[in-house]
C-alpha cells in the first residue's frame, strides 16, 4: 500500500516538472522525488539502522534533497531567473508526451526480468523518472532547468538500481551521487559565469562561436 | 423492488438538483464574510423567472424557442443512465456510457445553435469558445470511463458503479484513484463552467464564456437552462462522488443518506474552491484541459498495465 502512493507521487512530481514553468517549484519537486525514493529503499530492502547501507541511503538522501536543491535555489537568486519563458517544447505539448513516456515505460519494462515481490508500476515510474529528466534536458533552454533534468535522470537510475539489484546497489548510488555533486557544483559556478558574460543562461544563444 | 428505488432517487435528483447551486453560493458567501442568500434561493429563482414571459428576437428562429427543451430533455435523459447512490440506472445496456457522454454534448449542440441563431457577435464569440474548451474535455472524460470500464470490466454506467459499490479498491488501484478524481473535478469545473475556467457571476461580456450564450434567453426559457445548469452539476458530482462507495451491506437508505452527504459536501468543497481560486486566463484553460487529460489518460494506463 504504501509503495504504491509513492509510486504515484514520483508519477505526480515528473507530471509537475513537465507542466510546471516556475522554476523554484520544480527544485521543490526534485528534492521531493529524492525523498520518496528513499522511502521506497528504505521499504523495499526492509534495512536494519546498523547497516552501512542505511547511512548510504541517508547520506544521498541528504545530499539530493537538501544540499543540491539548496545549491540551486542559489544560483536561480542569483542569476534572478524565476520562470522558464520561451521553451523549446509547449508545456501543453511536454504534457502530452510524458503520457506518451509514461505508457512506454509501462510497456517497456514488460520485457525485463524482475525480482519477485517488485511492484512493476514502482518500475515503469523509475523509468519514467528517467524519461522525464531526459526530456527536460532536451525540451528546455534555461541550463538550470537542465541541471534539474540531470538530477531527476539521476534520480531514475538510482531507483531503476535499487529495485532490480536489491540494498547492494547504495554502493553503486554513491559514486553516481558524486558525479552529480561535482556536476552540479560546476553547473552552478558555470551558469553564474554565463550569467555574467552574457546576461542570461539560455543556452540556446550559446551555440554561435565568435572570437 | 430496486426499479421502485431507482425512479424514487431519480425523482429526488430532478427535486434536489438546484440545492447544489444553493450549496456553492452559500460557501461562497460565507468565504466573502457575508451571510449569503438561503439555500433555497435557485428555486425562488426558478419560479420567478417561470413566472415572467418571454421576449424573442426577430432574428431568431424556431431554433431558439426549441434549444433548452432539447437540453433539458437530453440532460433528463442522461440522467436516466445514470447510476445514482448506489442502484443501478433506469435505463441501461452495455455500452451505453458513450451515449450518455454524447447526449450531454448534443444538448450542448444545440445551445450553441441557439446562440448563433441570435445573431450577436457576442453570443457568437461565447459559442466559439463553449465548443473549444468542451472539445478538450471530452478526452479526458472519455478516458476516466473507458479506464474504468477497463477496471470493472462493464461497458455500462451502471455495471460500472454496482461494481465499484459492490467490491473494495485493492492496494494497487487506490493510488490512480488521485488521478481520475482530480480529472473528473477539472471536468466537473470546466462542463459546469465554474471559476477556474469560466466565472458564472461575471457579467462582463468579453470575458464570459456560457454566460454569454444564454443573454437573449428570458423568461421560463431561462428557466429551464438554469435547471438544465443544476441537473448537470447534479451529474457530474454524482459520477465523481459515486467512486467512494459506502461498505456493501448497510441498509439502502442509510446508503442515500451517506451519498447526499458526500454530494452536498463535494459542493461546498467546489464552493472553497470558487472562493479561494481566480479565473485562469483564457490562453491557460486548454492547459488545465490538457492536464485533465493527462491524468485520465495516467489513470487508464496504470489500469490496463
Amino acid at each position: 500500500m504504501f509503495i504504491h502512493i509513492m509510486t504515484a507521487l514520483l508519477i505526480l512530481t515528473n507530471f509537475y516538472m513537465l507542466g510546471s514553468s516556475r522554476l523554484s517549484p520544480i527544485i521543490t519537486a526534485v528534492s521531493a522525488q529524492a525523498v520518496i525514493l528513499a522511502a521506497v529503499t528504505v521499504i523495499s530492502t526492509d534495512l536494519s539502522f546498523v547497516s552501512p547501507e542505511f547511512y548510504l541511503i541517508a547520506a544521498s538522501l541528504v545530499i539530493k534533497s537538501v544540499v543540491l536543491p539548496v545549491m540551486l535555489k542559489k544560483a536561480l537568486v542569483r542569476t534572478g531567473i524565476r520562470r522558464e519563458i520561451t521553451p523549446v517544447i509547449g508545456y501543453s505539448l511536454s504534457l502530452l508526451t510524458g503520457v506518451l513516456l509514461f505508457l512506454v515505460s509501462v510497456k517497456g519494462i514488460k520485457m525485463l526480468p524482475f525480482p519477485e515481490g517488485v511492484f512493476n508500476m514502482t518500475v515503469s515510474a523509475s523509468v519514467f523518472t528517467f524519461f522525464t529528466g531526459l526530456f527536460l534536458i532536451v525540451g528546455r533552454v534555461k541550463a538550470i532547468t537542465q541541471t534539474i533534468g540531470y538530477l531527476s535522470m539521476e534520480n531514475g537510475i538510482y531507483l531503476f538500481g535499487t529495485l532490480s539489484a536489491g540494498g547492494s546497489s547504495a554502493i553503486v548510488e554513491l559514486g553516481i551521487l558524486l558525479d552529480l555533486f561535482v556536476g552540479v557544483f560546476i553547473m552552478g559556478i558555470v551558469i553564474l559565469k554565463i550569467k555574467r558574460e552574457f546576461d542570461h543562461i539560455d543556452t540556446d544563444e550559446l551555440a554561435v562561436l565568435r572570437d | 423492488m430496486t426499479v421502485y428505488f431507482s425512479s424514487a432517487v431519480f425523482l429526488l435528483s430532478l427535486f434536489l438538483s438546484p440545492l447544489i447551486r444553493g450549496v456553492i453560493n452559500r460557501v461562497k458567501a460565507w468565504f466573502g464574510g457575508r451571510k449569503g442568500p438561503s439555500l433555497l434561493q435557485p428555486y425562488y429563482d426558478l419560479f420567478r423567472l417561470l413566472k415572467k414571459g418571454s421576449v424573442y428576437s426577430k432574428t431568431t428562429t424556431w431554433i431558439f424557442k426549441a434549444a433548452p427543451l432539447i437540453n433539458l430533455g437530453a440532460a433528463v435523459t442522461a440522467l436516466l443512465f445514470l447510476p445514482s447512490f448506489g442502484l443501478p440506472s433506469i435505463i441501461n445496456f452495455e455500452g451505453d456510457l458513450v451515449l450518455f457522454v454524447y447526449l450531454l454534448a448534443s444538448g450542448r449542440f444545440f445551445m450553441i445553435l441557439s446562440a448563433l441563431d441570435t445573431g450577436s457577435s457576442f453570443e457568437g464569440m461565447g459559442a466559439s469558445r463553449e465548443t473549444f474548451y468542451s472539445a478538450l474535455t471530452e478526452p479526458a472524460l472519455l478516458f476516466a470511463l473507458a479506464g474504468l470500464s477497463a477496471f470493472t470490466g462493464s461497458l455500462s454506467l451502471s455495471g460500472i458503479y454496482s461494481m465499484i459499490s459492490k467490491s473494495a479498491y485493492s492496494a494497487e488501484i487506490i493510488p490512480a484513484l488521485v488521478f481520475i478524481v482530480f480529472s473528473l473535478l477539472i471536468i466537473f469545473l470546466a462542463e459546469n463552467s465554474r471559476i477556474p475556467v469560466d466565472d458564472p457571476q461575471t457579467h462582463l461580456e468579453l470575458t464570459m464564456i456560457h454566460e454569454v450564450m444564454i443573454l437573449d434567453n428570458s423568461g421560463p426559457d431561462l428557466a429551464i437552462i438554469e435547471y438544465t445548469g443544476s441537473l448537470k452539476l447534479w451529474i457530474f458530482g454524482i459520477l465523481l462522488t459515486s467512486l467512494f462507495p459506502v461498505f456493501p451491506g448497510i441498509p439502502q437508505y442509510l446508503a442515500i443518506i451517506y451519498y447526499l452527504l458526500l454530494l452536498f459536501l463535494f459542493s461546498s468543497f467546489i464552493g472553497v474552491i470558487e472562493s479561494v481560486m481566480a479565473r485562469l486566463k483564457m490562453i491557460q484553460i486548454p492547459r488545465l484541459l490538457v492536464i485533465a487529460s493527462a491524468f485520465s489518460a495516467l489513470w487508464f494506463i496504470w489500469i490496463v498495465r
